[in-house]
């Protein structure tokens, strides 16, 4: 094996066995590791259409080529499987030390693969993998799961484990590492329940090995002065996401109350001082230079948190405005094991329909008793948990309120109302994996940026290259926190492999690795009609705030959505084109298994 | 008794062909008089990087358990818990080592690895349990080559003067 060699472990659950082997040199050159190397594997190995609960579909852990290095905000984990809430292709990432670990053990990423029929925790140093029983372990929260694996197996190991949720294989289940950082989206935590796998745990001694250590140290050194503690990204530091309630407030966009409103009176009780007043310390992934974690303490509670999605989702969104009462629901949320944004979502939701007499699941706007029980309930599905878990799309499939039902492809929607931004409605409608914010972040050059937030002009491309840009960079594995550019991306791909690569390389990857997701999802059955954003977001005015009035509508949404499709090289029905996927340099053998059409 | 202080590496010989020195000529020193690290946990972030910096610089791999400084940031029960352990030149090794393989001369903490016979009584004898040994069982002394401290993002490693601080 050679020191740069990137291999996979691949854990047989089936038959409680495992192996290691090298990955595929084309691959890492065309997927590079993370989300496009995750999915690759996923349309190879995952057949169609496959129940995403089954032991038929996989979970990739996978670290990128930057990973366990020096290269600052390098130090998150992708995982990759498919998403028991919407079906579709699911990419997560979860912060903390996990991947530099499970690297320095010699692993670019580990294969989850078949189910346990018990429950079982993995358990990785370097050579040694051991597939452990795990029932004493099983329905225990998130915190005491890890204190006790770090006991067993020593306080320098990284431990990846479940909640009850996602033993409980609620489809808001998210993995979790270090108590406080989530693998969030898509019921990812409830695949790893499915294969009743508990916890991976992992230890490394064996390092990681560069093309070109020296000139890559020298040169990490140079960008951590000039490009990664600078204005641009220190807000990280000096506030961290809470920063992003007071500004989506200014703008008008701030969800409030079911996005029935675009302000929320109350913002300022969430607002980054009301954070900061509260923190006691700051905490950064592995190599991460920026640490945007804030740990709080408010009386006998203290987390890591709250960023500001769940600020927004499970604050002003449920008409809250008490930061003692949204950290209580986060902690309780990061215990069980479950997604804060699709949780305040649906809370959101029911409140809604309560309002509106169309049903009574317990939930009241601004009211916490009945809302800070939600999370233990939702996690073992009990009481009026038994249907919200289910999430916002399947509640409006039975009381009704689709138009109201704020989410895309079954994903629940975070934390920018559309209609203050409106490039993030096509960047919501478009997202691989449903409602997600973070495949095109529009509204950090809208709204936020001194764009234009109330045209679809030029959307359609703005969404696409944050698009293939985030693909790239979830691939290589950089935090979406440094805004780095895709020259300095190229130079540090060129000294960590030793090939060289140019900036355009990358974007091309970017767009290919997009195009693959693309691929998985049409494979699934998903198509143009599911590009859509809930109705309120595109009709319904807001009254009150900067975006009062102004809504895109549907016919210039649909406009920017043909516009996008036609920039992609996608036919009308939102499927690639067999030329475009030739110039990507994608399989032709893929492009023939998918019976893409001419 | 250490105005300024410094670490000396001196021969890299007897250990056979296939040794690969710890301190290559290629890497590039820091300036020799300065004084210790120290650490302030309170700007301390948990980031590694120091560890990373410092295992490549030295060793050419990027490998904590290879750093000659030991930090480690972890939530526990309620609290976030920050250890830090680097040398501070406290001289427990010197007094160890009955070779006088690591001795100080003209205010400079040496380390002649040819005197050396990896019998570890340096790693012993530091209070801290600082010392690491390399694959074949010598020691990896801190030299204050001080990349830790630059790669630093939040200035929680510097440089203090060791009879200030003592």
């Amino acid at each position: 094996m050679s020191a740069t060699e990137a291999r996979l472990l691949r854990v047989d659950l089936n038959r409680q066995r495992w192996s290691a082997e090298s990955i595929r040199d084309d691959w890492c050159g065309s997927y590079f590791g993370g989300k496009g190397l995750g999915i690759r594997y996923m349309l190879e190995e995952v057949p169609e259409r496959v129940d995403p609960l089954s032991k038929d579909n996989k979970l990739f852990l996978m670290g990128g080529p930057f990973t366990g290095t020096a290269i600052p905000c390098s130090g998150k984990l992708a995982v990759i499987s498919k998403s028991p809430a919407t079906g579709t292709i699911l990419d997560c990432s979860i912060g903390g030390s996990f991947a530099a670990e499970m690297r320095f053990a010699g692993y670019l990423g580990i294969a989850l693969e078949g189910a346990s029929d018990r429950p079982v925790i993995v358990f990785v140093s370097d050579d040694q993998v051991e597939i452990l029983e795990a029932q004493e372990y099983w329905g225990k929260r998130v915190s005491e799961t890890e204190f006790l694996l770090r006991e067993k197996f020593g306080s320098d190991a990284s431990v990846l484990c479940i909640g009850p949720a996602g033993e409980n294989l609620v489809p808001m289940a998210c993995i979790c590492s270090e108590l406080y950082r989530q693998a969030g989206r898509g019921g990812i935590g409830a695949v790893m329940g499915s294969k009743k796998v508990k916890a991976v745990v992992v230890k490394g001694s064996r390092g990681v090995k560069v093309a070109n250590v020296r000139d890559l140290l020298e040169r990490v050194r140079e960008l951590l002065k000039e490009d990664v503690l600078t204005d641009t990204n220190l807000w990280a530091y000096t506030d961290g996401t809470p920063l992003l309630v007071g500004v989506s407030q200014g703008c008008g966009l701030l969800p409030t109350r079911n996005f029935q409103e675009g302000v929320f009176d109350g913002y300022e009780g969430l607002a980054t001082d009301a954070v900061k007043a509260a923190r006691i310390a700051k905490k950064a992934c592995t190599s991460c230079a920026l640490g945007c974690g804030n740990y709080i303490r408010l009386g006998s509670l203290a987390l890591e948190g709250p960023e500001y999605e769940t600020l927004a989702m499970c604050g002003s969104n449920v008409g809250i405005s008490d930061l003692a009462v949204v950290a209580r629901f986060n902690a309780l949320c990061d215990d069980w094991g479950i997604d804060t944004i699709s949780a305040g979502s649906t809370a959101a939701f029911a409140m809604e329909l309560r309002e509106k007499g169309m049903a009574d699941l317990g939930l009241q706007f601004g009211r916490t008793e009945e809302y800070l029980q939600l999370p233990e309930k939702i996690a073992r599905r009990e009481g009026v948990g038994a249907e919200l878990s289910k999430g916002v799309k399947w509640l409006a499939q039975k009381y009704g309120g689709e138009e109201f039902a704020m989410h895309v492809k079954g994903l629940e929607l975070p934390g920018y109302d559309p209609r203050g931004s409106w490039g993030m409605a096509l960047a919501y409608a478009t997202a691989d994996r449903g409602g997600c914010h973070l495949r095109a972040w529009a509204v950090g050059s809208e709204a936020f940026g001194g764009g234009d937030p109330f045209t679809c002009d030029g959307k359609a491309q703005l969404v696409i290259d944050l698009q293939d840009f985030n693909s790239i960079k979830f691939s290589l594995i950089i935090c979406d926190f440094w805004a780095l550019s895709a020259e300095t991306l190229a130079e540090l791909v060129s000294l960590v492999t030793g090939r060289e690569t140019s900036p355009e390389q990358l974007r091309k990857a970017g767009e290919r690795i997009w195009n693959l997701g693309r691929l998985f999802n049409v494979r699934e059955g998903f198509s143009a009609v599911d590009d859509i954003v809930p109705r309120r977001l595109l009709i319904e005015p807001l009254r009150a705030g900067p975006a009062a009035g102004k809504v895109p509508g549907e016919d210039r949404f649909m406009g920017m959505l043909a516009e996008y499709y036609s920039l992609r090289g996608w036919d009308n029905r939102g499927i690639p084109t067999r030329k475009k996927l030739r110039d990507l340099g994608i399989e032709e053998a893929l492009i023939n298994v998918l019976k893409i059409p001419d | 008794m250490l105005g300024y202080a410094s670490v000396i590496f001196q021969g890299l010989t007897r250990r056979g062909a296939d040794y690969q020195p710890r301190n290559k000529g290629d890497m590039q020193w820091g300036d020799f008089e300065l004084g210790k690290l120290a650490f302030d946990q309170e700007k301390c972030i948990g980031c590694q990087l120091c560890q990373m910096a410092c295992s490549a610089y030295n060793e050419g791999v990027f490998n904590p358990q290879r750093s000659r400084l030991r930090i480690t940031v972890r939530y526990s029960g309620g609290s976030l818990e920050k250890k830090g352990a680097l040398c501070d030149l406290c001289l427990a090794c010197v007094d160890a080592c009955g070779q006088e393989a690591v001795f100080v001369r003209d205010g400079r903490l040496i380390y002649e690895a040819d005197k050396c016979t990896g019998c570890q009584a340096c790693v012993d004898a530091c209070p801290q349990q600082l010392i690491r040994t390399d694959a074949h069982g010598y020691p990896l002394f801190c030299s204050l080559c001080l990349r830790c401290v630059e790669f630093c993002p939040t200035g929680a490693l510097y440089t203090a003067d060791v009879a200030d601080t003592r």
